[in-house]
Formats: structure tokens, sequence, C-alpha cells
């Protein structure tokens, strides 16, 4: 058998299992709900509608904030070497550095995680 | 006309009338309801999903400009949430229920066979990348039109032509062992 008859047939092949794919597809007939869908539907959305509006989450805001300010604070200070004493000359700063990354990064994932818990 | 009551019912929502959505509830909940089965093929779960989508679509009722028709906006949204579902689901963990058919086999036996293939071919369809699942998923729900296809996922008619072919190369690869074994009703063996 020549290789172009084999790719024919492969063709063939492919084509005839394409369209059983569509005929199945296409033959999905509609859904119908339950009785008690449409009520409950209803009931959902006017727990919605009654429930408060989405507020700014200025607790969070404030927060990031104040932990933003504090870390921009102490990067100054060590940009302008106000942070001498805390070095000592052994290169404690930037472990110091690394520490209060670290912590920072700690705690917001837990505050994040226990905020998120509240709100859900 | 559904389009002009669409646009009335959303009008008297929006105005406060909260029972205006129950008419839009009613006259959509059977193609969202559809559409979320072919998603999940969970009856419980596809009304679950549904439900979830009209409580979205009502908080976002406002964010329907009126430009495009409502039904395009609401399949969007429920399309929008139930991939978002699907995300969510452990592919494992999703029961799928036999699909309704609408053939009607000649023999016990080639029924039989059918219910193999057509359970075969969605369990395949579930496997499928979430983005040449979704294309194909709403291709069929569509009645097979592409554009409508194209809207709903929200990508050009091209990336969803191009999604769907390679959907069914995918499709025909892991379907071919089951037809090869003499599934269906034989036509392709």
């Amino acid at each position: 058998m020549t290789g172009s008859r084999i790719f024919g047939k492969m063709e063939v092949a492919m084509d005839e299992q394409n369209s059983d794919i569509d005929r199945i597809l296409s033959s999905e007939p509609d859904l119908a709900p339950s009785p008690t869908f449409t009520a409950s539907v209803m009931d959902a959305v006017r727990i919605a509608a009654n429930a408060p509006a989405l507020t700014f989450p200025w607790k969070r805001f404030l927060l990031g904030a104040v932990a933003a300010g504090l870390l921009g604070w102490l990067a100054s200070l060590g940009v302008t070497g106000k942070l001498h004493w805390i070095d000592g000359g052994g290169g404690h700063l930037a472990l110091l550095t690394i520490f209060l990354a670290v912590l920072v990064t700690f705690a917001s994932l837990r505050l994040s995680n226990a905020l998120s818990t509240d709100a859900g | 006309m559904n389009a002009d009551a669409d646009a009335s019912d959303v009008a008297r929502v929006l105005r406060g009338e909260a029972s205006a959505f129950e008419r839009i509830v009613r006259r959509w909940q059977g193609p969202l309801l559809t559409l979320a089965f072919r998603f999940c093929r969970n009856h419980h779960r596809a009304e679950e999903m549904a439900q979830e989508a009209f409580v979205k679509a009502y908080r976002g009722l406002s964010s329907w400009s009126g430009a495009t028709p409502f039904s395009r906006w609401l399949f969007a949204l429920a399309a929008n949430h139930y991939r978002s579902r699907m995300r969510k689901l452990e592919l494992d963990s999703v029961e799928l229920e036999e699909g309704l058919s609408t053939a009607s086999p000649t023999s016990p036996h080639l029924e039989l066979e059918e219910r193999e293939v057509t359970s075969a071919v969605h369990r395949e369809v579930a496997r499928l990348p979430p983005k040449y699942r979704d294309a194909l998923i709403l291709y069929y729900f569509h009645s097979k039109d592409v554009s409508e296809a194209a809207a709903t996922l929200g990508v050009p008619e091209g990336t969803t032509k191009a999604w769907l072919h390679r959907a069914r190369m995918m499709l025909h690869d892991r379907l071919k062992n089951i037809w090869q074994d003499g599934g269906g009703d034989g036509r392709a063996k």
C-alpha cells in the first residue's frame, strides 16, 4: 500500500471520527431546571440585595500604609548612613534589613490571611 | 421579543424593583443551566453554578451598557464564572453524569456502545486543557456559531477557531483507541 493511500485512509477515519464527535456534542439536549430553582435563585438574589455594599478596606489600607512608611523610614536611615550605630562595622545592617524584610513579609501574609478569613 | 423584555426588566431592576429580576431568571435559567451542565457535567453542581451566575448578574447589572444584546453579556458573565469555578474543582473529583443523548440506537447492543462512546467523548472533553475545552463547549452551546462563542469567551474569532481546531485534534488522538476498539456503532472503525 502506498503512503498516499495509507494517508488517505487515515484522513477518512479522522473525518468520520470528527463527525461522530460533532454528532454527539451537537445532540445534547437543553436541561430543565428543577421546580424550586427559580425560587432558590430569587432567595439568593434577595440576600445579595440586602447585603451591605462592600466598603473600602480602610483597616487593611492603614496597616499597609503604616508598614510601608516604617520600611521607607528605615531605608532612608540606611541610605543616609544614620544606622551606623547598628551596623557596628560588621555588616550587621544587611542582616538586620534581611531579617526585617522576612519578618514584614511573614506578618503581612498572616495579616492578609486573617483579614480575608474575617471577611469571608 | 426577548431583547426588549430584557432591556425593560433590567431598567426596572436598576430602579429598585428586584422582582423584575425574576422574569430575567425565568427567561434565561434554561440556557444558563444547560451551559453550566456542559462545563461540570453534574446536575446539582450545575444548578449551584447557575444560581451563582444569576447573583453575579444581579450585582453587576448596571455594567450592561445595552450596546450588546443582554444575552451575550449574560452568557459571557456566566461562562467566566463557570470557567473560574471549574479551575477550582479538582478534575478527579468531578463526577461526570451520563449525558442525555437524543440519538436513537437500533438495538440494546448498539445503545450500550453509543452510551460508552458518548460518555468517553464527554469525559475527554472535560479533560482537555481549559481554553480548548471552553471553546468547544461554547461552540456547541451556541449551535456551532464561532462568532458567538468568541464573544462569550472574549477572544477574537481567529483565536477561537485555532482553539477549536486544536481541541478536535486532541480529542481525536485521545479517542483513537476507543474507536479502534470498536466503540460507537462501528462506522469509524
